[in-house]
């Protein structure tokens, strides 16, 4: 999966921790989501989509197989 | 959070624990065979417990500079019922130590030797509560971290049955504990690393 983490956060002039609170997951967590290391639940997608107010396919794309 | 700051964090810890641990270990060895049965030779056997003060330090100053509110919160919460479970079972480990061995054989006995047991199910308890608490990427780091030990472990102490076999001594089941713990600590350690 792709996503668009970084730049929404970048837009919003949110750090990795300032995400990670609002979300109460930990940074280590956010930089591997944002470095597509780490997919997120549905849940926790659900989450990210709520605090950018956009829905969830529009931040996250998935890879061409 | 700092990068540069990891070493500081974990590996002074780390280190300072394996230190302690091993000079408790060697006094305790030393003095075995000459030091009478006694509240000062049971304080020796409980005291590589004491390796485990370093090893908060380190994490509770490493707890400390998050700067995430969230994990400051729930690593405090795990600390707190960490040593509360810790400190009982260092109490209840010397006053079973001290008492049961001069006991007369019997059930009592072996109840009074075992209890520590129940104690060192609180600190399972308050870990597997920490696993609740963590995100689901911390968990599934921490869970491949464990499974990779496990691994490591079963490796190490197979081979040590083949050379077993081979007329090498025979060791105590309580290193195979040490050598999950020291894999453990390795693993995590190299991912952390690795994931930065």
């Amino acid at each position: 999966m792709k996503n668009i983490l970084r730049e929404l956060r970048a837009e919003r002039g949110w750090s990795q921790a300032d995400l990670a609170d609002r979300l109460e997951v930990s940074r280590q967590t956010i930089n591997a989501i944002e470095t597509s290391r780490y997919d997120p639940s549905l849940p926790l997608a659900f989450k990210i989509s709520r605090q950018f107010k956009l829905k969830i396919e529009d931040i996250f794309t998935a890879e061409k197989d | 959070m700092h990068e540069s700051k990891f070493w500081d964090r974990y590996l002074v810890g780390i280190l300072g624990s394996l230190c302690l641990f091993t000079l408790a270990l060697a006094t305790f060895v030393k003095m075995d065979h000459h030091m009478p049965e006694g509240i000062l030779r049971t304080m020796i056997l409980v005291s590589p417990l004491a390796a485990l003060v370093p090893f908060m330090w380190a994490v509770v100053r490493g707890v400390r500079r998050d700067e995430v509110l969230h994990t400051r919160k729930i690593w405090f919460r795990y600390l707190a019922e960490m040593s509360a479970a810790f400190l009982l079972y260092a109490v209840v480990l010397t006053i079973s130590l001290e008492v049961g061995p001069p006991m007369p054989k019997g059930i009592l006995k072996t109840l009074v030797l075992v209890s520590p047991t129940l104690a060192f199910l609180l600190i399972v308890w308050a870990v597997v509560r920490q696993f609740r608490r963590m995100d689901e990427y911390g968990r599934l780091i921490s869970l491949e971290s464990i499974a990779m030990a496990f691994g490591v472990t079963a490796g190490c102490v197979v081979t040590y049955g083949f050379m077993e076999n081979a007329g090498y001594p025979r060791l105590s089941m309580f290193n195979v504990w040490m050598v999950m713990m020291s894999a453990w600590a390795v693993i995590a350690i190299a991912r952390t690393i690795a994931g930065r």
